[in-house]
């Protein structure tokens, strides 16, 4: 059983909001989607959530296609939406129950899930008052709550945690990981990093409704480099400066010039060498090559870099 | 349970725990058909239309009116929240659910509706009452009350949440109510007979959809012996009968459901 997804296609007037978008995701794994604002993420998960007709392409199930039964895509899918989208006169005792009746769940049957959902996310004093007392954090861990209420077997998020505090957020993601575990399907639309470190399985990186760099956080990381070196000759770095350093070391063997960032410029190390190496190669380098050097900073390639890059095609 | 009566189920208890959390929407339903009912009363009391209406006062004549004017109100309100859900991004969560039948929002709207409507009718014909109009229709007569009031709340409850379906923002549709809600009324039977109406005014108040419903219910509560061939209305191009008027609210309404099928399946599939 997958969901698999295949040249999704979607257009509005003249823009091309999603072109080709394909992947595969087992139960137990989760997809990070991640990209700019406008860069496709948010109609890819409105295709996937039966809300936008796709021009062309195919979602299916466990090989059954399912362009043509909205029905059983929904019937498959929990959503959390990046609109915090609650009703504020109903309590959260009173939301549950009325998206069971909206899945079908008996409330007899379901009210102990539901309940329990909303212990799990910390809600349980708070299930008797309206949801319009809530605070965001808590709206979000209800919306969460009634998306898992009917066990789908794909749970989609769009930037769930966005604005929680530290602790809702992590309560949020055990959730989240308690649902990969338990074998359900994860797609995640998300500016965080860490977040999508600690959730994801598989990025995909979209730009302008492109598909970019993809595949598993480590092999996008490794693909960047060993080591990512930022460098600064001065505090500001003008054109010239950047100019200058870029010059200097794109004739190093081993290291490869990504782009120029704001104010430094940021090289990727291949090479098997140790911080301490690459630290004192790239300051022995520059200061042959008469560079001053204002700041040097050494770290193993993370996913915003991956991301980062990944934008300015060096992925 | 039957999955489509779950999910109109779970859309209708929202709207009741609104209605009982915030009555003031019920309430206020209720100022403006009384104020027709003053108003109209006192400043027609002493017009020669006073001698044209078949009721024994003119507060009796127009009872009806302000019964469907209720209902028609209510139901053409329908879907104002609908589009306060889409702007909010709530309506998302309705269209991402499993339901069987979008038609199920329009089934749970409009019982809502009528359910609101029928206890503010009902106090309605309470005060009419204690201010001496009778009800002389007896059981069925009852029952051509409920299903005129049924009728003409799907009607319009159809009719708004279609345009909600179709529109983005409440204030377009606010906008429209506004504009076709007054000549609604004006152009039917509800506050005037069709004898006081001007001949070129005559053949829109008699296919007005309201006048269709003000018509029955007038006859059941002022005429005992009333019968589905009672001719309710003579107008220089045809008779309406109790049937006819019945018949055409129930056609309307097949047409106004095939109407927003159409819309659902182009913008909410």
């Amino acid at each position: 059983m997958s969901l698999e997804v295949s040249d999704l296609q979607k257009r509005y007037k003249d823009v091309e909001a999603l072109s080709g978008l394909s992947f595969s995701l087992a139960p137990g794994k989760a997809l990070a989607l991640l990209g700019p604002n406008g860069a496709g993420k948010s109609t890819a998960i409105k295709i996937l959530t039966t809300l936008v007709r796709p021009d062309a392409g195919k979602i299916a199930w466990d090989g059954r296609d399912l362009r043509n039964d909205p029905a059983a895509l929904r019937d498959l899918v929990g959503y959390v939406s990046q609109e915090l989208a609650m009703d504020k006169v109903l309590t959260a005792v009173e939301f549950m129950r009325f998206t069971a009746g909206l899945l079908h769940l008996p409330w007899r049957a379901h009210r102990e899930r539901a309940l329990a959902l909303i212990d799990q996310l910390g809600l349980s004093e708070a299930k008797d008052r309206r949801v319009g007392d809530y605070s965001g954090g808590m709206k979000r861990r209800l919306d969460l709550a009634a998306a898992l209420l009917h066990n789908p077997k794909v749970l989609i998020l769009d930037e769930p945690t966005t604005g929680l505090d530290i602790e809702a957020r992590e309560l949020i993601w055990r959730l989240i990981e308690q649902f990969k575990a338990d074998g359900g399907a994860v797609i995640l639309a998300s500016h965080d990093f860490q977040e999508v470190q600690h959730l994801a399985d598989y990025v995909l990186i979209l730009e302008q409704g492109k598909v970019g760099a993809q595949g598993g956080p480590e092999a996008l990381k490794q693909a960047l480099g060993r080591w990512i070196v930022r460098f600064s000759s001065h505090e500001f770095m003008d054109a010239d400066a950047l100019a200058a350093a870029k010059a200097v070391f794109a004739e190093q063997a081993g290291y490869r010039v990504l782009d120029q960032e704001v104010r430094c410029l940021a090289l990727a190390c291949s090479n098997d060498a140790d911080m301490g190496a690459v630290h004192e190669h790239v300051f022995a380098t520059a200061t042959r090559a008469g560079l001053p050097v204002f700041s040097l900073n050494i770290q193993h390639p993370n996913l915003e870099d991956v991301y980062r890059f990944s934008l300015r095609g060096e992925s | 349970m039957n999955a489509m009566i779950m999910e109109i189920q779970a859309l209708a208890m929202r709207w009741f725990i609104h209605s009982k959390r915030r009555p003031v929407v019920l309430i206020a339903g209720l100022f403006q058909p009384f104020i027709w009912l003053v108003l109209f009363s006192a400043v027609f009391k002493n017009s020669p239309m006073q001698a044209l209406v078949g009721a024994d006062s003119y507060m009796g004549f127009i009872t009806p009116g302000a019964l469907v004017f209720t209902a028609f109100t209510g139901a053409l309100n329908g879907g104002v929240p609908i589009l306060f859900d889409r702007e909010l991004g709530f309506l998302d969560r309705l269209l991402a659910a499993p339901l069987r039948s979008r038609f199920s929002i329009i089934w749970a709207t409009g019982f809502h509706i009528f359910v609101m409507t029928l206890l503010q009718c009902l106090v309605i014909v309470l005060v009419t009452m204690v201010m001496g109009v009778r009800f002389a229709g007896g059981p069925a007569g009852i029952g051509v009350f409920l299903l005129v009031l049924a009728l003409i709340t799907m009607l319009f409850t159809t009719f708004s949440l279609m345009l909600a379906f179709v529109l983005r923002y409440h204030f377009e549709l606010i906008s429209i109510i506004m504009i076709i809600s007054l000549p609604l009324m004006f152009m039917s039977t509800a506050f005037a007979p069709i004898d006081y109406m001007p001949g070129w005014l005559v053949f829109f108040v008699s296919v007005n959809p309201i006048t269709l419903a003000v018509e029955p219910l007038r006859a059941v509560f002022f005429q005992a012996d009333w019968g589905l061939s009672t001719v309710l209305l003579q107008t220089p191009l045809f008779n309406l009968s109790m049937s006819g008027a019945l018949g055409v609210l129930v056609g309307l309404n097949v047409l106004t459901a095939l109407a927003a099928k159409g819309v659902i399946q182009k913008k909410l599939a």
